[in-house]
Formats: C-alpha cells, sequence, structure tokens
C-alpha cells in the first residue's frame, strides 16, 4: 500500500454505517430525513516539498516555519494540530496561525489538520531550514456528510487544559436560538457547565459561578455589558464573529481578574482580496455586514451592525402595559487590520452595543457601551512573536421612572483602559507565554436628575471608586512526550483602589449601617486600600492508546471588580463595584477533573469532567439593600463564601450525516454568609442555594444535514428548578395581609424543559446567495416559570402562588439574508 | 423555487397563527411549601387624635390562612416619663386604649406580655408636622382587577407639605363607609317600624399602601392617587370615603416601605427578593425570637369626602326594591340583614358623628 493510501479515511461502506448511528443519536421523529443522505468521500492528495541549504554545513535538524491561513478570507487560524510521520507533534498553530517545528533531516510526511478544514498533506525532503506557509480550506457545507468544526475531532483528547470548550460561527449557527440569530451565549448554555438564571436574565453562570465571575472578552479585551434584550442575544455579531473559547477549567495565567472562567470571543478580520457582505431582514432583528479589501493584500475591514424591530411584536401583545412598552437595541462591530508584513500586523476593533426598554410609562432603563483596541501582532524571531494591546472601554447606564409624582433618571457607569502585552516564547518541546496585564478603572459619579422640570427632585450626586489592576504573568506548556503535556503558569495580581474617596468610620462592635456611620476621612489622592495575591495555575493531560487521556487542573484567581445587585437575578443596569476597604477581593480556588474519550476514529468524543471551586469573599446583598445613590454601599452587602462542585458530561458526534450532542450536569452552587453579628446574616449564616442552583441540566443539541446547503436543527433543554425565596406564612397589620417569607432561596420553582428548531435552507431566488432562517424558541409553548409571586384571591384574602413565566408562548422568527460578493 | 417560497410562507404562516394565540405568562402554581407558625405578631398605631388608640395581638398561621388573635396578653403603653397605661381586651386579639391621644413632648412604647415572656418596642416620638389634603374623585372606566375594563372609582389628593425644610414622612389609610337601608317588608298584620339602615365600613385597598417621602424632594404640593375601587351598588346611596394622613418618623417610613416590597412583590426579574420584615419590637430576654409586626406613632390628620348616586354616571341596578307583591323570602338576605350585607364588612346601625352631607 502506497503512503497515500494510508490517508484514505473515508469511504462510502464506512458512510452508510454511521449514518446509522447517527439516526440513534438523534432520537426525534425525524428520521426519515437521514435516511437518504449519502456520504462524503474525502481524498488525499500529497505534495512534495524539498528544502535544501546550499553551501552549508549539514546538520542533524532543520526548522521548518510557516504560517497557516484560511484561504477564502486570509486570516491566521490558531490551534491547528500538525502531525509529523503519523504523530502529532504536540505544538499547534499559535494565535496568529504560526508555527515552528524542529525536525530531523530527511524525508517526513506532515499533515495539516482542523476539524471543519480539508487536510493538507506534505511529503517534505528536508535538507535544509525552510518556510511552509499553509492555506487551508473549510469542507464545504453542501457536502451532505458534515464535521463538525467546533474544534479538531481529536482534541479534547490531545489539548493540554481540562475544560475547554472552542466553537466557531459556523456552529453556533446550527443551534436554533431565539429571534433566530446566532448566538454564543444561545450556544455556551447548551454546553455541560453553562446555564443562566432564566430567560430575560443577563449573564451566564458557568460552573456554579456568578455571571459577574467571568472574564468576557473580545478579542481580549474585556467587554462588561455584553448582552441585549434583556439577555435574550448577546451583543456579539455572528456576522463577524470567527470563534470564541470558554476555559471553565483551568485558567491560563495569562487571562485573570475574574474568580470563575474566561470566555474570549475572536472576531473576524474582513477578507483582503474582495468586497462582499450580507444584509438580513428578519421578524424581530435586521443586520447589515460589509468586508472587503482597503488596500488590497494589505489593509482590510469588516462592519457588521444589528438593529432591532421588535416593537410591532409587543403591539400585538394582549396587556396594554406591554403594547405601551418600547425595546430597542442596536450594535455596531468595525474590525480594520494592516499587515505590514507576514511577520507584523495592526488590528483595530471597535464595539458599540445600545439597548433601550421602557415598561409602559411605569420604568425604564438604558445602556451604551464602547470598547475600541489595537492590537499589534509582532513575530520578532522565528521563535518568538509579542503580541501588545491597548483597549479603552466604556458603560453608562440608566435606569428611569417616567410616571412617578416625581419623574427621575438615575446615571451610572464605568470607564476603563487595559494594555496587554504578551510573548510566545516556542522552544522544541516548550512553549513559554509572558506578560503583563493592566487595567484602570474609573467609575463614574452616580447621578439622580429630574426626568422633566416639572419634577421636583433635587439632582443627587455620588463619587465613586477607581482603581488599578496590575498582573505579570508566565506560563509554561510542556510536552515531554507525544502522551503527557503539563501546562503550568503563575499570575500575580495586584490591585490599588485609588483616591479621591471618602472612607467612613463605624461604631465598633455593632455591624456596619448607615446609622453607625461615626465619621469620614476623605483621602484626595493616592493609594486607598491595596491588595494582591498570586494566582498559580496548572494542568495536565496523559494520554493513553490515543484515544484516552485524563486532564486535570487546579488554578486560583482573584477579582476585584464586580457586580452587585439586590434583583432576583443578574439585570443589565446592575452595578459594577471596585473592591475597596471595605469589600474585599474575591479569590478562588478552582480544582477540576476530566476522562476523555473518543470512538470510532475521533468521530464520537466522550468526556466526563468533575469540578470543584471555593470562593472567598463572596458578595451578598442584605436583606432591602438599598444599592443606588449609596456613598456607603458597605452597609447593605455582607460577604460570605461561595461553594460550587458538580460533574459534566459530554457526548458528541462529530462527523455524518446528523451531529450534535448530548450535554448533562450536575451542579451545586451555595454560599454562606460570614458576620460576627447574627443580625445581619442570611439563612442564620448556613449554607443556602445560589439563585442559580439548578442541580440537573440537560442538553440535546442535534443538527441534521438535509443537503444542498439545508439542516434541520433542534435544541432540547431540561433544568432544575431555581431556588427562590418563598412564604412560610402570613400576619396581617393594619389591616394588610403581609406575606412572611421564609429563609432565602429555600424554595424551587417548577422544573425548566424548552424545544427549539430552525431549519437553515437557500433562499429562493437562484441567481442570488441567499439564505433563510426559520426557526421556533420554545416550540411547545411551555410557560417555563421564572420565578413565583403570591397573589391574593377573594375576601378571604387567601394567599396563592402564581409562577411568571418570561416567555410564555413559542416564540417563531424568519430571517431572509441576502450576501453579495465573492 | 416557485413552489419552495410557497412552501416556506405557508409554514410559516401556519406556525402563525398556530402560536400567537393569546397567552397569559402567569399560571397557578401547585406550589405549597414548608409553613412555620406560631410567630408573635404585635402592631400598634398610636395617634394624637384623642380616640380608640389600638394593638392587635396574633400570631402566623399556616399559608394562606388568616392569623390567630392572641387572648391572653397583657397589653401596656409606656411613656418616656414612666407612665404606664393598660390595655383592655375587645375583640379577638384586639387590645385598646379608650380615649388617649400622644402628646409630642412624650416618647412612647407598648410591653407585651404573652405565655410569661416580655415583647417590648423601642421607644417612639411623634413627629411634629402634617401635609394638608384635599380630596377628589373620578369615575372611569379602565382595567382594574382585569385586562378588561370596569367601572372604578379612584380617590385622588392634592396634598401640600409644610414649607419647612425638615423631612416628613406620610402615609395615608382610606376608609369607605355607606349607608344601606334595609328594604322595609310591612308583611301582614300590625306593621314593624322600619328596619334601621346599616353604616357598613371597609378599608379601600389595603395592600396599597401610600407612602410619601418628603425628605429627598423640593415639591411641596403633589397629586397622590390614594385608592380605587370598583363601582358596584354600595354607590346607591350616600357613599364617605375617610383619608387618614399619618405623619411618621424615618424608621417607621422604611418599615412600612419594606411591607409595600412584599406585599406588592411580583416575582419579576427587577423586584427586590423578598425577606421577612422585622420592626421595633423584640423578645427583653430573647432578642433572637422572630417578632413580626411594629408600633408606631403617627400625627394623624382625617379627611373626608363624599359622594353620591348623582356622580355616579354607570348603571346601578337595586337590588333590594320594595315591590308590594313580591313575596318576603323571595328578597337577598343583604335586603333584610346588615351582618349580610356586610359580609364580615364592620357594620353598625348608629351614624357616625360625621355623617353630614347636603
Amino acid at each position: 500500500m502506497s503512503s497515500k493510501d494510508q490517508y484514505i479515511f473515508s469511504n462510502p461502506t464506512a458512510g452508510k454505517s454511521k449514518l446509522k448511528r447517527g439516526i440513534y443519536f438523534g432520537l426525534t421523529v425525524l428520521i426519515w430525513l437521514a435516511l437518504s443522505i449519502p456520504h462524503l468521500l474525502a481524498q488525499t492528495e500529497f505534495t512534495e516539498i524539498r528544502f535544501d541549504q546550499k553551501n552549508a554545513e549539514k546538520r542533524a535538524k532543520y526548522f521548518v516555519t510557516g504560517k497557516v491561513t484560511q484561504l477564502e478570507t486570509g486570516e491566521p487560524i490558531s490551534g491547528v494540530s500538525i502531525h509529523i510521520d503519523g504523530f502529532f507533534a504536540g505544538n499547534n498553530t499559535d494565535n496568529i496561525g504560526q508555527y515552528v517545528l524542529s525536525l530531523d533531516s530527511g524525508r517526513h510526511r506532515i499533515v495539516f489538520r482542523q476539524f471543519g478544514k480539508r487536510p493538507v498533506h506534505y511529503l517534505i525532503q528536508l535538507f535544509g531550514d525552510g518556510q511552509l506557509d499553509i492555506e487551508l480550506v473549510n469542507l464545504d457545507f453542501e457536502l451532505e456528510a458534515f464535521t463538525v468544526e467546533a474544534e479538531e475531532r481529536d482534541r479534547n483528547i490531545r489539548s493540554p487544559i481540562t475544560g475547554v470548550t472552542k466553537m466557531n460561527i459556523n456552529d453556533i449557527k446550527l443551534v436554533p436560538a431565539f429571534m433566530g440569530e446566532p448566538d454564543v451565549f444561545n450556544v455556551l448554555q447548551s454546553m455541560p457547565g453553562v446555564t443562566s438564571v432564566g430567560e430575560g436574565s443577563a449573564g451566564m453562570n458557568i460552573r456554579g459561578g456568578q455571571a459577574d465571575q467571568n472574564l468576557i472578552m473580545m478579542n481580549e479585551t474585556i467587554v462588561l455589558s455584553n448582552s441585549h434584550a434583556l439577555g435574550f442575544l448577546s451583543s456579539f455579531n455572528g456576522d463577524a464573529l470567527q470563534n470564541f473559547t470558554l476555559y471553565k477549567g483551568a485558567v491560563p495565567s495569562y487571562f485573570g481578574g475574574r474568580s470563575s472562567s474566561a470566555l474570549n470571543i475572536e472576531m473576524r478580520k474582513g477578507n483582503k482580496e474582495n468586497w462582499k457582505g450580507s444584509a438580513s431582514l428578519g421578524t424581530a432583528l435586521s443586520k447589515i455586514m460589509v468586508e472587503g479589501p482597503i488596500v488590497p493584500e494589505k489593509t482590510s475591514m469588516i462592519f457588521a451592525s444589528r438593529l432591532s424591530n421588535a416593537n410591532w411584536l409587543l403591539d400585538k401583545a394582549k396587556e396594554v402595559d406591554v403594547q405601551n412598552s418600547k425595546i430597542n437595541f442596536h450594535d455596531i462591530y468595525l474590525g480594520v487590520n494592516h499587515q505590514f508584513s507576514p511577520k507584523n500586523s495592526l488590528d483595530f476593533n471597535l464595539l458599540n452595543t445600545g439597548d433601550y426598554f421602557r415598561f409602559s410609562d411605569q420604568f425604564g432603563f438604558e445602556w451604551d457601551n464602547l470598547v475600541g483596541s489595537l492590537t499589534s501582532r509582532n513575530l520578532l524571531t522565528d521563535d518568538l512573536s509579542l503580541v501588545g494591546m491597548v483597549a479603552y472601554g466604556s458603560f453608562n447606564n440608566g435606569f428611569f421612572e417616567p410616571s412617578t409624582i416625581d419623574p427621575s433618571k438615575i446615571e451610572n457607569g464605568l470607564y476603563y483602559f487595559q494594555g496587554k502585552i504578551t510573548g510566545l516564547l516556542t522552544l522544541e518541546k516548550v512553549d513559554i507565554n509572558f506578560g503583563a496585564e493592566g487595567i484602570q478603572y474609573h467609575m463614574r459619579p452616580e447621578f439622580l436628575r429630574p426626568l422633566t422640570s416639572e419634577s421636583g427632585i433635587e439632582a443627587e450626586t455620588v463619587q465613586k471608586e477607581r482603581g488599578m489592576e496590575y498582573a505579570p504573568f508566565i506560563s509554561a506548556d510542556w510536552n515531554p512526550t507525544e502522551n503527557l503535556s503539563f501546562s503550568g503558569g503563575i499570575r500575580y495580581s495586584n490591585y490599588v483602589q485609588q483616591g479621591p474617596d471618602s472612607i467612613f468610620r463605624y461604631e465598633e462592635g455593632v455591624p456596619i449601617s448607615r446609622l453607625t456611620i461615626t465619621g469620614v476621612d476623605f483621602i484626595e489622592s493616592g493609594k486607598v486600600v491595596k491588595y494582591n495575591g498570586f494566582e498559580p495555575r496548572f494542568s495536565f493531560r496523559w494520554t493513553f492508546d490515543k484515544v484516552n487521556s485524563i486532564k486535570g487542573g487546579y488554578s486560583v484567581m482573584n477579582q476585584y471588580l464586580q457586580t452587585i445587585s439586590n434583583a432576583t437575578g443578574p439585570t443589565p443596569i446592575d452595578l459594577w463595584q471596585l473592591s475597596t476597604t471595605y469589600i474585599k477581593p474575591q479569590r478562588s480556588h478552582n480544582a477540576s477533573l476530566g476522562f476523555f474519550r473518543n470512538f470510532k476514529e475521533d468521530e464520537w468524543s466522550t468526556s466526563l469532567e468533575g469540578f470543584y471551586r471555593t470562593t472567598a469573599n463572596q458578595l451578598e446583598y442584605r436583606d432591602f439593600a438599598d444599592l443606588f445613590l449609596n456613598p456607603h454601599i458597605e452597609t447593605e452587602l455582607i460577604q460570605g463564601e461561595g461553594l460550587a462542585y458538580g460533574a459534566e458530561l459530554l457526548i458528541q458526534k462529530n462527523s455524518g450525516g446528523i451531529t450534535g450532542w448530548l450535554a448533562y450536569t450536575f451542579s451545586r452552587s451555595l454560599i454562606r454568609t460570614i458576620s460576627e453579628f447574627p443580625e445581619i446574616q442570611v439563612n442564620q449564616g448556613n449554607w443556602f442555594a445560589t439563585n442559580f442552583d439548578k442541580p440537573h441540566n440537560i442538553s440535546l443539541v442535534t443538527n441534521f444535514h438535509i443537503g444542498r446547503g439545508r439542516t434541520f436543527n433542534t435544541n432540547i433543554n431540561f433544568s432544575s428548578g431555581r431556588p427562590v425565596t418563598g412564604l412560610s406564612s402570613n400576619y396581617v397589620i393594619g389591616g394588610i395581609f403581609v406575606p412572611n417569607f421564609g429563609n432565602r432561596n429555600e424554595f424551587r420553582i417548577p422544573n425548566y424543559f424548552r424545544i427549539d428548531f430552525s431549519y437553515l435552507t437557500n433562499g429562493f431566488v437562484r441567481t442570488w446567495d441567499d439564505k433563510i432562517n426559520f426557526s421556533v424558541y420554545n416550540l411547545t409553548g411551555r410557560r417555563n416559570a421564572y420565578s413565583v409571586f403570591f397573589q391574593r384571591e377573594g375576601r378571604g384574602q387567601r394567599l396563592v402562588p402564581y409562577q411568571i413565566s418570561i416567555l410564555g408562548s413559542a416564540f417563531p422568527s424568519f430571517t431572509y439574508t441576502v450576501s453579495f460578493g465573492k | 423555487m416557485i413552489s419552495q417560497l410557497k412552501i416556506i410562507i405557508r409554514l410559516f404562516l401556519a406556525f402563525f397563527l398556530c402560536l400567537f394565540l393569546p397567552a397569559s405568562c402567569i399560571d397557578k402554581l401547585d406550589f405549597v411549601g414548608d409553613t412555620q407558625e406560631g410567630q408573635l405578631v404585635i402592631y400598634g398605631l398610636l395617634t394624637n387624635i384623642v380616640e380608640r388608640q389600638v394593638v392587635n395581638v396574633s400570631r402566623t398561621s399556616a399559608f394562606g390562612l388568616g392569623p390567630t388573635g392572641v387572648q391572653n396578653a397583657e397589653v401596656s403603653l409606656l411613656t418616656s416619663s414612666g407612665e404606664r397605661y393598660s390595655y383592655i381586651l375587645r375583640g379577638i386579639g384586639e387590645y385598646v386604649l379608650e380615649g388617649f391621644g400622644a402628646s409630642e413632648d412624650e416618647s412612647y412604647a407598648i410591653e407585651v406580655t404573652v405565655d410569661q415572656k416580655v415583647y417590648r418596642s423601642r421607644f417612639e416620638k411623634m413627629p411634629k408636622m402634617l401635609a394638608e389634603d384635599v380630596l377628589s374623585f373620578e369615575f372611569k372606566n379602565e382595567p382594574f382587577r382585569t385586562e378588561s375594563p370596569e367601572s372604578v372609582f379612584t380617590v385622588y389628593s392634592e396634598t401640600t407639605l409644610p414649607s419647612s425644610q425638615d423631612p416628613i414622612y406620610l402615609r395615608w389609610m382610606l376608609e369607605e363607609t355607606y349607608i344601606w337601608p334595609l328594604t322595609y317588608l310591612p308583611g301582614t298584620g300590625f306593621p314593624p317600624p322600619p328596619p334601621p339602615p346599616c353604616f357598613i365600613s371597609d378599608v379601600i385597598e389595603p395592600n396599597r399602601l401610600n407612602l410619601f417621602d418628603g425628605s429627598s424632594t423640593n415639591t411641596r404640593k403633589g397629586n397622590f392617587v390614594l385608592g380605587k375601587r370598583k363601582v358596584d351598588n354600595s354607590f346607591l346611596y350616600p357613599f364617605f370615603v375617610s383619608v387618614k394622613q399619618l405623619s411618621i418618623n424615618r424608621e417607621a417610613y422604611e418599615y412600612w416601605g419594606k411591607i409595600r416590597i412584599v406585599v406588592n412583590n411580583r416575582g419579576s426579574l427587577f423586584d427586590t427578593p423578598p425577606a421577612p420584615v422585622f420592626g421595633n419590637i423584640s423578645n427583653v430576654e430573647d432578642r433572637e425570637e422572630t417578632v413580626l409586626g411594629y408600633f408606631e406613632v403617627a400625627k394623624t390628620k382625617v379627611t373626608r369626602i363624599y359622594t353620591t348616586r348623582a356622580d355616579v354616571p354607570f348603571y346601578l341596578v337595586d337590588p333590594c326594591q320594595y315591590f308590594p307583591n313580591k313575596p318576603d323570602d323571595s328578597y337577598a338576605s343583604e335586603c333584610k340583614s346588615c351582618e349580610a350585607r356586610a359580609q364580615g364588612r364592620r357594620w353598625t346601625n348608629d351614624a357616625p358623628v360625621w355623617w353630614k352631607f347636603d
């Protein structure tokens, strides 16, 4: 058999058996759709290249360097695995698509692989250093067998870090979503370990962590406000999105500042060769995207924008208050990339998002978020690359009440400067990342303003804090053998709260409260308080039998910026709060261990992971906390200890006519407050479930690839009901029936269940490149409880429990997209 | 191409028809949690009006049921100058002190002894300022208890705050009183005397807590909706609304603010999560014991307004209209008995002293 034959990895017979297994996996009534699916036959071709070094002494080893880019867009591709002579070389391409190999002189077979892309095979005669740039091409979606592009099929086995989820936009599009809009957060919530408080709640809870414990970044720039429409949709436009990587286990040391996880969303670079774009008109959302070369082969840009048009849906509602409500949101993304040379490039990214929501004439809120960054990527030597980034972020928040006797508006927000420099030194078996990061936060003063000229509200201002967080970091990925890898690092995080600030003094021996203030110290400038700490990060991978691996990790993370809220779930207008003299930074210890196994030549991947996290100084609000316009906010808060643990099972089918995954998560998230004063303890200082403690979560995502660009997708979701504070008895005072509520989060709402589906197909104008997305969110129209309230009935004023559902019916949407350009 | 388009449009319309059927987002829940009964509840209001001062003592009851009155308590009013006045049991868990009015110069507390345990409130002082209320009313068709329009009676107040910069915190309570004449049924034989009319009183919208914080605004005059009530045959005859304005201190205002939060909790995203509300009363020997309720001392003013059938723009049916040939037993019980008409509301046959109208 020739070497060429060995690389034929698919044939028609194998395809049929794969299809049958896929049908079982699907578990739906649409089995017939899959029966007629033919299969992919992929061919392998080798390209022979010879590198010689004339007039030089022969060496035992030579270097091969190069860059891997996407053929269609010219974008560098990170994480491409490089196989040498049939074995994994231990190195993937770095963040800018570059790689360095040190090989014995002679003949080698080199294969560049990434899932969803056609592998490229080379036969190299290596008798000198050489440069080999590769262009990978996407596997055609029109093919009726499909390969999950999320990550390399063996990535779960090979990658050195546990608890990493990576996915690109093509996979995100296949998960049915609210308003039919491909959405990162929606996809993540179908993955193991990721949940949210409920529909209409901003933010995600990852492995039992609070929403503010997730570091959410766009091209490594911090994005604080990251959702639209009460959390139904993320702020990241799928048209401009490249991929995302979620670190929920051991977070690498080059990320920090949050105590639970890190999510980095990579945005696309514009096409360097042709102008092209797309426009979509949907029932709830319209959008446009344009990309192309400003200077061909040198400078490209991409512009993408979305605008809501959902108000007509509110007009159709039965309730008058809903009819009189208004919801608007938008986001704008601009990316410009300039390539000075193959080794040096500069990126500019700008994201602006905004939301406006008004409920009848009763209340409303609006916020606006701007993030801009400039990133320089430089390959200094064959072994050393440097990435520098400076960024600016601004977030403004407003909450208004237009119909009270004194219409008023509260405004607050913050802005920040972020700088980060990261070096990557690539040695033979070790990759070393090093660098430093600094963020300067300025909290904007909180204003209370009269909303109308007739309002009698006196304008009020509460000054807020400013602080700086900075951290040097270093980490190393070491692959001593193909089967063993270690990744270790350390981050030394520092935080300084800077003046001006007013530090209140409180009576000793009693809980701090506004009634126990004894004085105030004003610090004009300089250091107010400082915190710091080492954050070790460690993970390992041990692979055996090529299809099994065990991975584990441990990390410590500090958090100096957090949100405070006394609402049921995270809301878009939650206050961001820096650590102060009284509000200590959070510090978490995270441990995770997982077993990974792939089957049938990586067609199926499975994993079972466990995690355990403790968090010191987790914030909890006191009963009836008054958070707005409060100059001594520490009097409304209490800190405590957080505990999260659980296990995650993932079964994923990566290729064939039907792809998808089944995810099950068992997760607990608990907290207990710690204070020497029992009167301010929550639930008497005992452990209690957090708002987002949902022990059982199951997701089944199924994609049927019908052929000719059509896919039929379903997403089935089940989770345990979340905790709520319920009624334990009632009493009467002054003729008023008063519910007497029990311990915080003592009860649970009913379980959650939802089915979504989407159908993606080509449009109906043959000469256009048009697409149709028809989707239904909550297909069964199930009224999933978001929360529970009690309502009086009859003259007896008996209190009856009711559940409230954010989305009480099925929500269909239809989007028509036309693409133009090549 | 055309057939594919047709299929898509057909699918789309079918889904819209099926899925946009009217659907509420609120459902009754079969949800009964563990209940905790038996916590002591003490509520007392002391005003400057020389009248009957009341303290209610009860215990919390199971989910959905009314509280149970405590009959064996000893209740006393304490003054900062060391005087003690005893309350007398007058109803189920209701203890009264007749003919007493609070003074601006004193601080007051209550002491309740139940089962040999002593509970005492903090000493509270009565605020000195009151606002001026000018009342008005309106009859309107609007959504009230349901989404459909109903005939609704609304009481407004145009309130003028004193010009002083001292903080003022206000609470309003509304009470209705209407006259209900019983049907005179002469029967056979010697005609009996006409039955005395019923004066039936009830709190309007007890769960609407009308609160105003005058400390954080320059507004000295404001219009407030104080209460709403569905229009029914109670408006056939003169109908009075008594508005009791209570000027309370900041702690009492905060207490009622918390009560309003738990009473109005809708379980929505932006609601402050509910919690038990603790007041200013505690067990003298065991501070850990949960005691619910509050003792407040309020400067009070009562303003009244009335309406008659002539004001009502809606058609009202008199269920008790007398017809000579109609058998006596075919009249509804509410036509013959104040008790039956009141249905648990407070009633009397004696006209209140202020029952005067044009």
